[in-house]
Formats: C-alpha cells, sequence, structure tokens
C-alpha cells in the first residue's frame, strides 16, 4: 500500500513556558493526509502548547514546521474551552465562523443548516448559547471548526463534559471526516475509546515524543 | 471580510443582549436628545439676541457719568441708549419697549470719590426677561468692579498712609475713585457687555458640549470592549488566531467603538454650532485612543464582562463629576479638584475650552499633553496584560 501523503511536519521542536525547563524537548513529528492522531500526555506535557504549534499560532523556541501548502486557511480548531460567544445564538455563531473563514451567501447558509442539523440544534440555532446545556455547546463548538471543511482539524479535549451518547456521536463524525479526507490531531484524557478511533498514538513524557501502539 | 464578520459580530453583541443592552443604547441617546433640547432653548434664548433699547436717567450730572453714559452708547448689544428727561417715567420707558431703566443717582460719582456707596438703581422689564438679565448682569459687573476696587483701595490707602482726615484724605480718595472709574470704563471698552454675555452663553455651552462629549467618549469604548477578556478565556481568540483572524477581532473593537463615538459627538458639536469645532478633530482621535486604551486594560483587569461594565460604569460617573462634566469645575467642592486631572472629562472640557476661546489645534493639544503622555503607559500596560494572559494559558 502506498504511504499517505505528509502534510504536515514538526523537526525538532523546542518549546518553553519561561526560563528553565523546556516543554518541549526536541520533538519530531509528522501527520499524514487523512489520519486521526493521537496526543496523549500527563498535565503539563505540553499536549496544548504541541498544538498551538501545529496550527501556527505559537512559535518554538527552535525548530522547523513545515506545512503543506493546502492547508493554507484550511486549518481549524476546537480549543478546550467553549469557544464561542454565549450573548449570541447559536446559528449567529456559526455565521461569525463562517464568515471569519470567508464562507458566504448561500454556501454559508446550507453550511450552517446542515451543521444544526447534524449537532441536533435546529430548534435551538435562534436561542442564544447561554441557554445551552453543556453537550449542547460542545457539539456547536465542533461545528463552528466545521463551517469550512478543514484539510486539518485539531481538538483539544473535545470530550469532556459530554455524556457517553455525546462522545459516540462524536467519534463517529470524527471518523466520517477522515474519510473525507481531513486530517485530525485530538488530544484526549480518554485512553480507551479516543486511542480507538486513532490511526496513531504519540506520546508527550518529559518534553519528549514517542509514538506509541494502538 | 474577517474585519467585517468582527464588526458584526461586535455590533451584535452591544445591541443583541435583550431588552437591557437596548436600554444601555438608548441611555446617552435619551441623554443627547434632552441635552440638544435644553441647547436649543439655550441658544435661542441667549445667542440670537437682537439688540434692544435701555434708559438711563443721569442725576449725577457730573463728568464722570458723561462719560459712563458715551460709552454704554457704544456697546453693540444695545440698539438705542436714551437720556431720561426730568419727566418722564420709568413705567413710560418700559411701555416704549425699553430692556431696564438705569438711574446713577445723584451724587454716585462723589460717593465713589468719597469711598462710600457704590449702588445703581435699576427697574427691569419683566416682558423681556432675555434683556433684562443682561442689562442686570452687565451693571453687576460694572458694580463689582467698582466695589472690588473701592476695596482695594480703601486697604492700600490705610497701609501706606494710616488714618487720614482732612485734605489729603479728599486727595488720595479723589486719586484712587478716578483710577477705579477709569478701570470700569476701559472694561466697558474692551470688554463689552455683550461679550460679557456671550462668555456666558458660551460658557455654557462649552459645559453641556464637553459633558456630553465626555459621556460618549467613555461609554462606548467601555461597551465595545467588555467582552474582551471572555474572548481571551473562553479560547475564541485562539480559535481567531488559526483563522488568521486575531488582527481583524482587534481592529473591529477600535472601529466599531470610533464609529460609536465619533457620529453622536459630531451631531452634538454640528448642532450646538461648537465655534472652532474643527481645531478639536486631532484632540478627538487623542482622547478616544485613551479612552479606548484605558477600558483595554479596564477589561483584562476586571475579568468578566458584567465586573467590567459595572466597574467602568462606576469610574465613568467619577470621571464625570470630577470632570467638571455634571457639575461645572469652579463649583467642585475643594477636596475634589486635585481628582479633576486624573479625570478624561477634565481634558475634554478644557479641550473645548481652548478651541472656543480661539486657541487653535496647537493649543488644544498643548491641554492634552497629560492625555498624551498616559497612552503609551496604558499601551504597554494593555500588551502585557493581553501578552501575559497568553502565556498562563499556554502554561494550563
Amino acid at each position: 500500500m502506498m504511504e499517505k501523503k505528509e502534510i504536515l511536519v514538526l523537526k525538532d521542536i523546542r518549546a518553553m513556558y519561561e526560563k528553565g525547563k523546556p516543554v518541549l524537548d526536541g520533538v519530531s513529528l509528522a501527520l499524514r493526509e487523512g489520519e486521526i492522531l493521537g496526543i496523549r500526555g500527563e498535565n503539563g506535557a505540553g499536549k496544548t502548547t504541541l498544538l498551538g504549534i501545529m496550527a501556527g499560532i505559537i512559535l518554538p523556541s527552535s525548530g522547523t514546521r513545515e506545512v503543506s501548502p493546502e492547508l493554507d486557511g484550511k486549518i481549524t480548531m476546537v480549543p478546550q474551552e467553549i469557544a464561542l460567544y454565549p450573548a449570541l445564538t447559536g446559528r449567529q455563531n456559526l455565521e461569525f465562523w463562517a464568515e471569519i473563514y470567508g464562507v458566504r451567501g448561500r454556501e454559508k447558509a446550507d453550511r450552517i443548516k446542515a451543521l444544526l442539523a447534524r449537532t441536533k440544534l435546529e430548534d435551538k440555532g435562534n436561542k442564544k448559547v447561554e441557554t445551552y446545556s453543556g453537550g449542547m455547546k460542545r457539539r456547536l463548538n465542533l461545528a463552528a471548526a466545521l463551517v469550512i471543511r478543514p484539510e486539518l482539524l485539531l481538538l483539544d479535549e473535545p470530550t469532556v463534559g459530554m455524556d457517553a451518547g455525546s462522545v459516540q456521536e462524536l467519534y463517529s463524525w470524527l471518523r466520517e471526516l477522515r474519510d473525507e479526507g481531513t486530517s485530525i490531531v485530538l488530544i484526549s484524557h480518554d485512553s480507551g475509546e479516543a486511542e480507538s478511533i486513532c490511526d496513531r498514538i504519540v506520546r508527550l513524557q518529559d518534553g519528549k515524543a514517542e509514538e506509541g501502539t494502538l | 471580510m474577517k474585519l467585517l464578520a468582527c464588526i458584526k459580530k461586535d455590533i451584535r453583541l452591544l445591541s443583541g443582549g435583550g431588552p437591557g443592552s437596548l436600554l444601555l443604547l438608548l441611555l446617552p441617546a435619551a441623554l443627547l436628545l434632552l441635552v440638544l433640547s435644553f441647547m436649543s432653548g439655550m441658544t435661542s434664548v441667549n445667542s440670537y439676541t437682537e439688540p434692544f433699547s435701555i434708559a438711563v436717567r443721569d442725576e449725577d450730572q457730573s463728568f464722570p457719568s458723561g462719560v459712563l453714559m458715551t460709552q454704554l452708547k457704544k456697546v453693540s448689544l444695545f440698539r438705542e441708549v436714551i437720556t431720561l428727561e426730568e419727566n418722564q417715567t420709568d413705567e413710560e420707558m418700559l411701555a416704549q419697549g425699553c430692556a431696564a431703566v438705569i438711574t446713577i443717582p445723584k451724587n454716585f460719582f462723589y460717593d465713589l470719590y468719597d469711598m462710600s456707596s457704590t449702588e445703581i438703581d435699576m427697574v427691569l422689564n419683566g416682558n423681556m426677561p432675555k434683556e433684562a438679565a443682561a442689562v442686570r448682569s452687565a451693571v453687576s459687573a460694572i458694580v463689582g468692579i467698582l466695589e472690588e476696587n473701592q476695596r482695594l483701595y480703601s486697604a492700600d490707602a490705610k497701609i501706606r498712609y494710616g488714618n487720614l482726615e482732612g485734605a489729603v484724605k479728599d486727595k488720595v480718595n479723589s486719586d484712587y475713585s478716578g483710577s477705579s472709574l477709569t478701570d470700569v470704563l476701559l472694561r466697558l471698552e474692551y470688554f463689552s457687555i455683550d461679550s460679557l454675555y456671550e462668555d456666558e452663553a458660551l460658557s455654557q455651552m462649552v459645559f453641556f458640549a464637553a459633558g456630553i462629549c465626555s459621556m460618549f467618549l467613555l461609554f462606548f469604548p467601555l461597551c465595545i470592549l467588555r467582552s474582551l477578556y471572555e474572548e481571551k478565556d473562553l479560547g475564541i481568540t485562539t480559535r481567531l488566531a488559526v483563522g488568521r483572524g486575531s488582527l481583524a477581532l482587534l481592529l473591529s473593537k477600535l472601529l466599531v467603538s470610533f464609529i460609536f463615538t465619533a457620529v453622536p459627538v459630531a451631531v452634538v458639536v454640528r448642532m450646538i454650532r461648537l465655534p472652532e469645532a474643527e481645531t478639536l478633530i486631532p484632540a478627538f482621535f487623542i482622547l478616544f485612543f485613551a479612552s479606548f486604551c484605558f477600558f483595554f486594560v479596564l477589561s483584562l483587569l476586571c475579568r468578566s464582562p458584567e465586573r467590567t461594565q459595572l466597574i467602568g460604569n462606576v469610574l465613568i460617573l467619577m470621571m464625570l463629576l470630577a470632570g467638571g462634566a455634571i457639575f461645572p469645575y469652579r463649583l467642585l467642592p475643594e477636596s475634589i479638584r486635585p481628582l479633576s486631572q486624573l479625570s478624561l472629562a477634565f481634558y475634554v472640557t478644557r479641550g473645548i475650552y481652548a478651541a472656543v476661546l480661539g486657541k487653535g489645534t496647537a493649543g488644544v493639544l498643548q491641554v492634552l499633553i497629560p492625555v498624551m503622555a498616559v497612552i503609551p503607559v496604558l499601551l504597554a500596560a494593555a500588551w502585557l496584560l493581553y501578552g501575559g494572559f497568553s502565556l498562563q494559558k499556554e502554561k494550563r
């Protein structure tokens, strides 16, 4: 079988919080097209920092980040927090993120309609996010990252606060996205279920990355 | 596109909070209408008064009283200064349309010479309140100058010569009263009554313009920036950074705050016809940016939109109060005045005064030097708090 194309390559990445011990100490890894890469590690191991470096929003102290040109403007992220405006409605939040990614007109309307349906929030779309339950907010949080069809989707602990049913629904959605060609990086504490959907697992320990087995 | 998305979002956040948010937006608008209605009344009462007639009865019939009559006739606010004959009554003159009948009492200038009474009799026309008020204001000013001079000269004479008697006393009194009269006459010539009159109207105009402009300058940046901490705390800025929208987020806040502030300020300045308003344009940019930086820092320190709004509202009220935007600065208690210089409203008032006094853009900017000095400090604080916060988030 032909090896899949590498779309993001990190080489010898070092990152520090402040002066002192580096949080990432020579991390090298490659993300392949259409795979789900799991990242695991203890609290403070540098998982979120590594995700930030992958996204291009944190500059490493040293090392290189090589990105495939097709990722340009096609990277989206689901942060650990509910990165939505509580005072806006679900629909308004999706409109905002769609416009940020340059989706407009009919395409925007269709996309938002489909996302609200997929997240089972059709009848709640015009309600303010602050009135949503925790699970509903999590689903909308993911939907906001899918207002475009991303080439690379970065997820930081997306299942926190979700019930078992919603988690299964999320994993099913992630598999679909992978099958459509989206590369996914998933940070999760859930060592069982989460790892089951990952094609590869990278463990961060003492600033180093070790590729684990499934 | 990103900027437009952020602008749309900021406007939605500003107006989309239900009746409460709507009320917040309507409050300054209601205030604006109230002030404009007041100003409209004020300008119609004071600024566009046609010249009017007064009558003067000169019972003193002295050389100085003749000089005073001549000077009064030069005041442009008085269309005619009628010298009353013995058989003409006050009522007749008021019925003929005189705003006031002023009587220079017999021996007035002798009493002035003798350092005793300085009272001038005056009958005002109740049917011409605005004109009568102007005459009263002018006569009070003249008498006030005479009384002040008299007190000053009496004290000076006592210190210099002790208790004088006879011819020496007459000589000294004569010299001093001559000086006092000259002082009044010179002031009448160079600072005519109509200029005193206009100063009062202008002073009220500046006070209200400063109050309402300060309100807008402080209120809208607060309302727009209150969500800043929340956007960082919820990871919205992280997500925006991935979508390359970080700059648009901040730029949008700056633009929306500016538009929401500049438009009503421009309307107020235009409607009250503030003199030399164009010299205030650079000052407006500076004051707006200072306010923006201040609330940027406040939002990051308060760490929640609700707390930012609450503390911000209290601070705005204090700044308006201490800055002389609610009560004129001269009426503020001495204990509050040192705090005034910490208020943006204080500099708004000073800047507008400098403009209407014709000091030009350079003169206005000179007043704002303390504000300009504070901006880099606020910018540094904003950068540290915004950047420092990011570092904390990464650590977590």
